[in-house]
């Protein structure tokens, strides 16, 4: 994370704003920040930081780089930095022998006395008696110094996640994997919405507070997004930010210098996801889970069930809703009505509310789908789809 | 029109007034045929659904009382109370007054009272007497373990705790601020009564997700400075928590409640080194500050700091001020002094107070006394207090660290060193001193570098601050 006062970013038209990427022209600067780092073995992380402000930053600024992206580079690559205290005797022990002596004793005598108990010269305690502050820390190496390349690329991931933490909202264009976008939100408590146009998805994410005002509260779970959407192809990103107290656009789009190793976040298996599979292949029903990635489309809307049920006869989604409200019902089943998609909802019943007369679709639940209930209605969804076309 | 209100009237009596809610992340999602005239419910089209934030809780249980609905998905069924009497904590008659007083406003509302009045006491007596779960949120990692620690004596059970890597839920949990705005969203639904300590942390908004994601109806703030009646700020607190329920300045209480005090204010001045070096870092940005008045009058600093950070001449303006102001809050003098204040009152417990971390490392280095800061590990930090408590540690130098809080342990000499926070600072760190002692007098030094930032500072700050019970003939300076 990088605090507020190392971001550097540029204003554009209105009151949008870019990140101020490192790129090949940063490479000579960041060169003389890796040799220096290697001299910064064994010094104090206040000594290494001194040297960075003397040493790199009149250089960086001669290719137009300023203080904030020094100090901000330097601090994404020193989180790879190992620190220790260096003190032949815990700084703790010493300030409890020392303050607890000092108490009716003059500084000297103190000092004297504490050298002959600690097996510490007076001036050694001196120098000691702090030595396990952060700044006075000594820096242990990482295995292997990075390239001035690598360390524009993870200032830049740094920089960016940095900028979204600061987000409300986020609306991405997606071309592919927008089902995985889908599984983040859910993982993170995030609200997402979708809408399909010509050139792909558009994904909307916010947390449920957000409704009532701009909040960062959700910033990480936002920020946490952006890896996994820069390794898809030709995608965007539009985020509403706070910087300041004052609201921003910040615009990212493929042509980023980002990281592109990034692996994509897990799909988040549910547990009775998990169960259900099981249970449905104990059946031997002909019925099987599909993982494949099934979209639906209603109108401009898209619409990502849980799985989809598969067999020879054909093909019906499922969706599992753990907590609903007749109102939410209402609304999917009659959005789903209008495209004619074969649909099970199951409902768990300790949340339902209302009527809970059996219905076409619907299937209460309690801690577990019953497998055989289900491929039950999953049978007569396709009987009654067949029937009304036939 | 008439006709559509007497149907809704009609229907108010009949089963279809029932609200249904669910508390999802922070935030409470509602069914049934009424809900949009309660403020703060707005349709969501993420969800296709109603939706307000969870302390909008009570107003909907309200508004649902009102017209004899019934609620399904009541967050109360999980609060069941069982109120205990809270006599062994042997509340003060003020103490009982003011916990009378937040009870009378239906259990909504913020208790001011100063430092060392013993506001931790209320808060337990109102968790004891209300009886359903309960959140404690403090704003730093010292107070929730000195929280948790004072709650285990006078609750019996186990206490849960939230933050500093801890992630136990109990009938009774403490939170820090942070790790509140970070989970609330997922606890929110668990808890009745929330006590929010130093309640003033919220009048800016900042965090105030917090207390938006609890569905609590019964809110308490504890603080010893509220904002001022009619600011924002305290518009702020009283739409999450309450309105200001009942107030007790140092005044009503010194002398009686609270040890006598005196205070004495010391001026030093700066060398002729240090003289130079603070007129050369304020020279430019003074001269900026007085065109951007003439530009602007009655343009706020804020403003002016936005204005002129937008040039390098201006940033470089700032940083050499801020360099000066560090100066001439710790100038040799002030730091020589504080040495012999503190070889003085060698037999008395005395907290040093500085306004940045380093001042304090560099007094604890020449004085040979402890030193707690945000850097201090939570072992040693309770080390110091407990040694501190018993006497065999008698000083302690500190930047911020102690300017609030339930744990420090009584002090007699506070030495203010100086101050970057204010008046609510000053007044906190004064309160340090005033917990109540036979025959005891409390002194507090206040060290000011004459002819600098430092003095209007110390000027600004002893406004309404608390002023000495008794005339004291040692002042010099």
């Amino acid at each position: 994370m990088l605090q507020d006062r190392l971001l550097s970013f540029r204003r554009l038209e209105g009151d949008r704003v870019v990140p101020t990427w490192l790129t090949s022209r940063d490479e000579v600067w960041l060169r003389v920040l890796v040799d220096e780092a290697e001299a910064f073995a064994g010094r104090s992380a206040d000594a290494a930081d001194d040297r960075v402000r003397e040493a790199v930053m009149p250089i960086a600024r001669l290719h137009g780089a300023g203080a904030r992206a020094v100090l901000g580079v330097w601090c994404v690559e020193r989180r790879r930095w190992k620190k220790r205290v260096a003190s032949k005797v815990p700084p703790e022990q010493i300030r409890r022998t020392v303050f607890g002596l000092a108490v009716g004793r003059s500084r000297p005598e103190a000092l004297d006395e504490a050298s002959r108990q600690l097996g510490l010269a007076p001036a050694d305690i001196e120098d000691s008696l702090f030595a396990d502050r952060e700044g006075t820390r000594v820096l242990v190496p990482p295995g292997s110094p990075p390239t001035p390349a690598e360390l524009a690329l993870r200032y830049n991931l740094a920089l960016a996640q940095a900028m979204l933490m600061r987000s409300f909202e986020v609306v991405a264009q997606i071309r592919a994997n927008a089902r995985r976008a889908v599984g983040y939100a859910k993982l993170h408590g995030l609200m997402a919405t979708f809408e399909s146009h010509d050139q792909g998805t558009k994904v909307t994410l916010s947390g449920p507070l957000a409704l009532f005002h701009e909040t960062t509260k959700y910033g990480r779970a936002l920020a946490g997004f952006l890896p996994a959407l820069a390794v898809t192809p030709a995608w965007s990103l539009a985020a509403q930010i706070l910087l300041g107290g004052r609201r921003h656009e910040l615009v990212l789009d493929a042509t980023a210098p980002l990281p592109r190793t990034h692996a994509l976040p897990a799909s988040s298996d549910s547990g009775v996801e998990r169960r259900l599979a099981v249970d449905i292949r104990r059946l031997a029903s002909g019925w099987e889970l599909a993982r494949e990635d099934t979209v639906v489309r209603v109108g401009s809307r898209l619409f990502y069930p849980d799985f989809t049920l598969v067999s020879a006869r054909g093909r019906v989604l499922v969706e599992v809703v753990g907590y609903w409200t007749p109102e939410y019902l209402a609304n999917k089943a009659e959005a789903l009505r209008a495209v004619e998609v074969p649909l099970v909802v199951c409902v768990d019943e300790r949340h339902a509310r209302g009527d809970l007369s059996p219905r076409p679709g619907i299937l209460a639940y309690r801690g577990r789908v019953d497998a055989s209930a289900l491929v039950a209605e999953a049978e007569r969804m396709l009987g009654a789809a067949t029937a009304a076309s036939a | 029109m008439g006709g559509h209100l007497a149907r809704g009237s009609h229907a108010a009596s009949s089963v279809t007034s029932e609200l249904t809610l669910r508390f999802e992340r922070g935030t409470l999602v509602i069914d049934g045929p009424w809900g949009d005239e309660v403020p703060g419910v707005l349709w969501d089209p993420r969800s296709s659904s109603r939706r307000s934030a969870a302390h909008r809780f009570g107003a909907l249980v309200t508004a649902a009382s009102l017209r004899g609905a019934t609620i399904t998905g009541d967050l109360r069924s999980g609060w069941a109370p069982a109120p205990r009497s809270a006599r062994d904590l042997g509340l003060r008659p003020y103490q009982s007054q003011a916990l009378a007083a937040w009870a009378a406003f239906e259990q909504r509302g913020v208790i001011v009272l100063p430092t060392g009045a013993g506001k931790t006491r209320v808060a337990i007596a109102a968790i004891l007497n209300v009886g359903v779960p309960a959140a404690v949120l403090c704003p730093t990692r010292a107070l929730a373990a000195a929280w948790k620690v004072e709650l285990e004596r006078w609750v019996g059970a186990p206490i849960g705790l939230i933050g500093d890597g801890h992630r136990l839920v109990e009938r009774v949990t403490v939170l820090t601020f942070e790790s509140a705005y970070r989970h609330m969203d997922t606890l929110g639904d668990r808890f009745g009564l929330i006590v929010v300590d130093e309640v003033h942390h919220f009048g800016g908004g900042v965090r105030a997700e917090a207390l938006e994601a609890s569905a609590a109806i019964a809110r308490l703030g504890l603080t010893a400075t509220a904002p001022p009646r009619t600011s924002e700020a305290a518009a702020a607190i009283e739409e999450l928590v309450g309105p200001v329920v009942f107030e007790m300045g140092f005044a009503d209480l010194v002398g009686t409640h609270l040890a006598d005090v005196t205070l004495t204010r010391i001026a030093v001045r700066l060398e002729p080194d240090e003289r130079e070096a603070y007129e050369r870092g304020v020279r430019r940005h003074d001269e900026l500050a007085r065109a951007f008045r003439r530009a602007y009058p009655g343009g706020d600093y804020a403003s002016l700091v936005r204005a002129v950070a937008g040039t390098s001449d201006g940033r470089r303006a700032l940083r050499n001020n801020a360099q000066a102001l560090e100066l001439a809050a710790f100038p040799r003098a002030k730091r020589r002094l504080v040495g012999e204040l503190l070889s003085r009152h060698v037999g008395d417990k005395s907290i040093v107070f500085t306004a940045y971390a380093e001042n304090a490392y560099q007094l604890a280095l020449d004085n040979l006394v402890p030193v707690i800061t945000g850097e201090t590990g939570v072992r040693e930090r309770q080390y110091i207090l407990d040694q501190f408590s018993k006497g065999t540690l008698r000083t302690i130098a500190s930047a911020r660290v102690l300017n609030e809080g339930i744990d420090v342990p009584d002090a007699r000499v506070a030495i203010i060193v100086a101050g970057t926070q204010g008046k609510r600072e000053h007044v906190q760190r004064i309160g340090r001193v005033l917990r109540p002692a036979p025959g005891k007098h409390a002194l507090v030094y206040e060290l000011v570098t004459a002819e600098t930032t430092d003095a209007r500072r110390a000027h600004t700050r002893g406004m309404n601050a608390p002023r000495s019970s008794t005339q004291f003939p040692s002042a010099r300076g």
